[in-house]
């Protein structure tokens, strides 16, 4: 007997009955199934197109959209500028006097 | 088959051969772990394939200094204690709220669900004759401190020498005996009552 008072021979014998126990088996295809799980979490730490979508791209390509709009616009209105002068000019050669 | 060198170098590389050799010899004693602690199959599962994954992940940093199975056990068992853990605080949270509800929760005991509270659990390897011993066992080894619960299932149910459970728990041989002589204490006064009664039964 124990100091505790339980038999030993009966905790001795409960701790045989999980001594030298056969390893319990996952399922079947377990490596199967882990590949799988390893596949998935590759391919969502794998970078995409998930950096496009960040606060600091959009904002860059927002300044550049502005920027190519606003160069598109002063070259235009600078070459319309011209060509309204150079019309201008032909026209005035080109008008009847008594006009 | 690959040496633990070659294997270890060969998952350092991404080598899917290598991970499949990895698990296909070690599912066994990571699941094994795993399900003592945790005592539920489909999480045991989940659990120990997790494993293989953070193995497969942080391989890099595994220094060699140690062996690969030691580093296996570690984490399978730091993974299946925290799932037990987060399991016991859903059981907590669902007892709560069970006294408030309309208490029609499925067969648990205590009207909580089996599935937080797989209270008869066994060890499917038990034999039948032994399986109402080892039962009440599992039951009392559920209750031990974390530290007690890895030394006692890791050097009874897997079998492995004091070096390697200490090992496994970075700590000395010493101090695994000390683990493993307070826990069979606790048990066998947790269990007093249990063979007194089945004795005068």
């Amino acid at each position: 007997m124990s100091t505790n008072n339980v038999p030993d021979d009966d905790f001795d014998a409960a701790l045989r009955s999980i001594g030298g126990l056969p390893r319990a088996k996952p399922r079947p295809f377990f490596t199967t199934r882990t590949e799988a799980r390893l596949d998935s979490r590759l391919r969502a730490a794998a970078p995409g197109l998930g950096w496009a979508f960040r606060p600091r791209t959009v904002g860059i390509a927002m300044a550049l959209l502005l920027l190519l709009n606003g160069a598109a616009i002063s070259l235009y209105t600078y070459q319309t500028a011209d060509a309204t002068t150079e019309t201008d000019l032909f026209a005035t050669d080109w008008q009847p006097a008594d006009f | 088959l690959l040496t633990d060198t070659d294997l270890i170098a060969g998952l350092k590389q991404g080598s899917r051969t290598a991970f499949r050799q990895l698990v296909d010899t070690h599912q066994e004693r990571v699941y094994n772990t795993v399900l003592t602690i945790v005592r539920d199959p489909d999480e045991a599962e989940d659990i120990a394939q997790e494993v293989f994954v953070q193995v497969f992940e942080s391989i890099g940093q595994f220094g060699g200094e140690q062996k690969l199975t030691a580093w296996l056990y570690r984490i399978a068992t730091n993974k299946a204690l925290e799932a037990y853990r987060k399991r016991h605080a859903r059981k907590r949270f669902a007892f709560f709220v069970s006294l408030f509800g309309s208490g029609n929760d499925d067969d648990g005991d205590n009207g909580l669900p089996e599935r937080q509270h797989p209270a008869n659990w066994v060890h499917p390897g038990v034999v039948l004759e032994q399986q109402e011993r080892a039962k009440t066992l599992f039951k009392a080894i559920e209750t031990l401190p974390d530290s007690q619960k890895v030394a006692f299932t890791l050097q009874q149910v897997e079998g492995l020498p004091l070096a390697d459970v200490a090992e496994v728990m970075q700590t000395s041989v010493g101090a695994v005996e000390s683990l493993l002589h307070r826990a069979k204490q606790k048990l066998r006064t947790q269990l007093k009552t249990y063979y007194q009664h089945d004795r005068n039964a």
